[in-house]
């Protein structure tokens, strides 16, 4: 398999891959990730059956569990793609749970070398509201790989609609955005939250076809605020290279997961906190990635 | 009492153009629009660029901003058929009407 030769511009999505497998290539691989889940669904099936069959209360994290481990076995099932790393997943989950004065480590999945930065910022005792941007349709598989296990996110509808996802998305308590309305999505954010779960949205909605980032969307900034969650924000980079938007073609890439320090919705003014929430973490997102940001402003 | 028409056809003329500016200004500020282009006639998905998601927000924001109450299954059918701007401030009017609010 030739090397990745990977450009970091994100202004490259859509044009010619470095390196690619044919659709009948990539029919065989999404034929065998298939039957790997498959594989995975019954296997998980004989453990959460217990929980699930019997609703022991807690049928909703055990979802929850199975939704972030599917994740991260998505992950390491693309390994046939590229030269296997694996160093690191473990540490990950280990420095994660240790907190903040854990050791930093970096992190390796299969389809692609997936790196993780400032996860010391993520506090495992204490819920928190990622944020990220959204450039694949594998972006939330990487969040598999954040060992935060309890994580529920927040969703637009169309992914309720798929057989059997949909189901666990649902009793994982993923929160329906366009369906839910605002006072019931705060009320499900605090209960979870009160349990230990961490919430994850994509809040620029939908993935981004030109790989610049969109406009953010303030759904997450305001429950955040309501709920009094600190925001993590979470860059991902190289996911729209794995599976472009607009194709079905494979490609090797690297993937960063950059996480940066947690952000206390208290500490900007209380008018229109959740715009200039959202306009900070917006700025981050940008100068991270080395873009500039779009016109109008609020008055501070 | 009856007022003089020439006297007071200017009032909810100049309450419907307070209405307009902070719809407006929220719009700018919510979804980064720019002045310009918040025509009364222009469509706020065709238009405008909004989508589904960003309707969620604008019910949020606009109950933010003029403190009226949207029940979901009351006010689903009128929320749908606000597609452009001059429904908006319709139905930021008829909201403001059947429950006057303190506003911000």
């Amino acid at each position: 398999m030739a090397g990745a030769l990977i450009s970091h511009d994100a202004r490259t999505v859509g044009r010619t891959m470095d390196w690619g497998c044919s659709w009948c290539v990539n029919a065989v691989c999404l034929a065998y990730a298939l039957l790997l889940s498959i594989i995975f669904e019954t296997c998980f099936a004989l453990f959460s059956a217990v929980f699930l069959l019997l609703d022991m209360g807690r049928a909703d994290e055990v979802c929850r569990l199975h939704n972030g481990y599917y994740g991260a076995f998505m992950v390491r099932m693309f390994w046939p793609f590229v030269r296997l790393r694996r160093r690191g997943l473990e540490h990950l989950r280990r420095r994660v749970a240790g907190g903040p004065s854990a050791r930093p480590a970096p992190v390796s999945g299969l389809t692609a070398r997936s790196s993780g930065g400032g996860l010391d910022f993520v506090r495992a005792n204490r819920p928190v509201m990622m944020v990220t941007n959204h450039r694949s349709l594998f972006d939330i598989f990487f969040f598999g790989l954040v060992s935060l296990p309890n994580v529920a996110v927040l969703v637009r509808s169309w992914p309720f609609r798929i057989p059997v996802v949909g189901w666990f998305m649902r009793r994982g308590g993923y929160i329906d955005v366009e369906r839910v309305g605002f006072n019931a999505a705060v009320y499900r954010v605090e209960e979870l939250s009160r349990r230990g779960a961490s919430w994850l949205c994509f809040v620029e909605g939908h993935r981004s076809r030109d790989g610049l980032l969109q406009r953010f969307h303030s759904g997450a900034f305001r429950l955040a605020v309501a709920c009094d969650l600190p925001v993590v924000p979470v860059c991902l980079t190289g996911t729209e290279r794995l599976c472009a938007p607009g194709t079905h073609q494979f490609n090797p890439t690297k993937v960063t997961m950059k996480f940066f320090p947690e952000i206390d919705p208290a500490s900007f003014p209380v008018h229109k906190r959740a715009l200039k929430l959202r306009r900070h973490v917006e700025g981050i997102f940008r100068e991270y990635l080395g873009e500039r940001g779009r016109g109008g402003g609020i008055g501070e | 009492m009856k007022s003089d028409s020439t006297t007071s056809a200017p009032r909810p003329q100049g309450a419907s153009l307070r209405i307009r500016e902070r719809v407006h200004n929220l719009l700018v500020d919510e979804f980064e629009l720019t002045e310009s282009d918040l025509l009364a006639e222009a469509n706020l998905y065709t238009d405008l660029g909004l989508d589904s998601l960003d309707s969620v927000d604008l019910v949020v924001a606009l109950k933010e901003e003029f403190g009226f109450a949207v029940d979901r299954s009351k006010d689903e059918e009128r929320i749908r058929a606000v597609l452009t701007l001059e429904d908006l401030y319709g139905f930021v009017n008829e909201k403001m009407s059947e429950e006057p609010a303190p506003s911000g």
